[in-house]
């Protein structure tokens, strides 16, 4: 991505992209969202309720208290940033979005290779009902891990080599054997969920 | 306790036999996913995860116990709503949450779920140490009437109520206190936390080693272990708890499902030698299983009941 111009200059010389500035509106912006979407529509009771005449906390308090200090931090965070903080420079944007990207794209696969393999290969069932059927259980869990893994260290290191490919297997094959074949019971991702 | 069990055992019997050659005849389209909305370990779970490998064992199908915990059952039944209606997911809640629970969240209980069976009663009962030297309810309302500030343990929403309702018609205000689960209760209470608390069953060895004295019978009907323990209504109070653990399904779930799913449980908690019955027994007072129109009554009747406790304990 190379910006010219004055989109360069804002990404590199206005104050407000100071990474306190930064931290701070993003957080103010998810508090008070939680506060008015979140808290309003997904807890019963208020701040305090009244039950069997006793005025007692309600399940809203924790929630709103926690919310109250995070605003009051990023508020701190935005009107106050640390002078010598570092900029935010448009590599760190660029490392920011394709670890999301891999984050992102790794849990996709995770989640929807299995379906698609089914679809695909003509097994007449729902991946629903063979979510604890070999081979089809392993086949998102391997293939998300694997690419969640290799696609890490990838953009950890600047660069891809197959090492970051074997790793990613290995540790997906790893955790199969360490949480898979002893339990029964236990669904591996994203096999809980579908 | 072994009529009991024979009892219900047998009008499962009855009631699925209708059922039973069309219940044979299904099977799940793969595995069941069983949500449990209670805590890993305790003996709620432990006694789904039993008949769950019992079932397995006998039916060959695959069940995956799950936890779903959260505002007394009623986030497993939301869980459960959002899965097929196929018999590919069921869960183990008791019959207060599409009771009283629903109906505390302006909820349509008996609509939000479809019972399956229950598999096991309570044993509900007000409960003191034998060392308080109080004999009755009655003894204990005297003493709070006396000026004596006493502590209440209660494990659910409804039982708080319930308990509030008896200081209510009786003149007298507990101190209510609420804690999860009735092993919280029986620990609160020896540790002398409580005075008075409500035990669901779990006080059953405390009571027949006289470490502990039920004091009044919170269910429909005398206690199995103090059967001269007084009635809720000898205290004017005409509220009863008679909770029940509850397989459910989806609402709207396939009726062929249903009845293969009843039949399953009734199978594996009459199996000679089930542990799962055993535990039961000795944890719950014993297997206790109402299924069909029977069950739909009783949560019917349950979520009426609820309503009005809730009036009862407005202020």
């Amino acid at each position: 991505m190379n910006l010219r111009g004055p989109a360069k200059k804002a990404l590199t010389e206005m104050p407000s992209l100071n990474p306190d500035r930064l931290l701070g509106l993003l957080f103010v912006a998810v508090s008070v969202a939680v506060l008015v979407l979140w808290v309003p529509n997904d807890i019963e009771t208020g701040l305090i309720e009244k039950v069997r005449r006793q005025v007692r906390i309600g399940d809203s308090m924790m929630p709103v208290l926690s919310l109250a200090f995070v605003i009051f931090g990023a508020v701190l965070c935005l009107f106050a940033p640390q002078r010598d903080a570092p900029q935010l420079t448009l590599a760190h944007v660029r490392y920011l979005f394709a670890l999301g990207l891999v984050l992102a794209a790794s849990l996709l696969v995770m989640r929807w290779a299995g379906p698609f393999a089914v679809d695909l290969f003509g097994a007449e069932d729902t991946y629903r009902n063979l979510r604890d059927e070999r081979p089809w259980k392993y086949l998102g869990f391997v293939l998300g891990g694997t690419g969640l893994v290799a696609g890490i260290m990838t953009v950890m290191e600047g660069r891809f080599s197959g090492r970051t490919v074997l790793v990613g297997f290995v540790a997906s094959v790893c955790l199969i054997a360490l949480y898979d074949l002893p339990f029964d019971d236990l669904l591996l991702p994203p096999n809980g969920d579908v | 306790m072994k009529n009991l069990f024979t009892t219900t055992l047998a009008a499962a019997a009855l009631a699925l036999s209708g059922a039973a050659a069309f219940a044979e005849d299904w099977a799940p389209p793969g595995p069941i996913k069983m949500l449990i909305a209670f805590g890993a370990g305790g003996g709620a779970d432990t006694q789904a995860r039993m008949i769950a490998s019992e079932i397995e064992a006998a039916t060959g199908w695959k069940i995956i116990p799950e936890q779903a915990t959260g505002k007394g059952g009623l986030n497993a039944v939301k869980a459960l709503n959002a899965e097929p209606t196929d018999g590919s997911a069921i869960a183990m809640i008791v019959t207060e949450t599409l009771g009283y629970n629903a109906a505390a969240a302006g909820l349509d209980g008996p609509g939000s779920a479809t019972p399956i069976t229950t598999t096991a009663g309570t044993e509900m009962a007000v409960v003191a140490l034998s060392s308080s030297g109080y004999k009755t309810l009655g003894d204990v309302i005297e003493a709070a009437k006396g000026g004596a500030d006493i502590r209440f343990g209660v494990m659910s929403p409804a039982l708080a109520y319930l308990a509030y309702v008896i200081g209510k018609e009786n003149g007298v205000d507990f101190n209510i206190i609420s804690v999860r689960g009735g092993k919280a209760v029986m620990n609160g209470l020896n540790a002398g936390d409580m005075d008075i608390g409500f035990g669901a069953g779990i006080q059953a060895r405390a009571v027949a080693a006289g470490d502990m004295v039920e004091l009044a019978s919170a269910k429909s009907g005398p206690l199995a272990g103090t059967p001269e323990a007084p009635e809720l209504t000898a205290y004017n109070v005409s509220f009863t708890n008679d909770t029940m653990f509850l397989i459910a399904g989806p609402a709207g779930m396939d009726p062929a499902a249903r009845d293969a799913i009843a039949a399953a449980f009734s199978k594996a908690l009459s199996a000679d030698g089930s542990e799962a019955a055993g535990f039961i027994t000795k944890g719950f007072g014993g297997v206790k299983m109402i299924q069909g129109d029977a069950l739909t009554t009783l949560i019917s009747d349950s979520f009426t009941q609820a309503g009005g406790l809730l009036e009862a304990s407005a202020e």
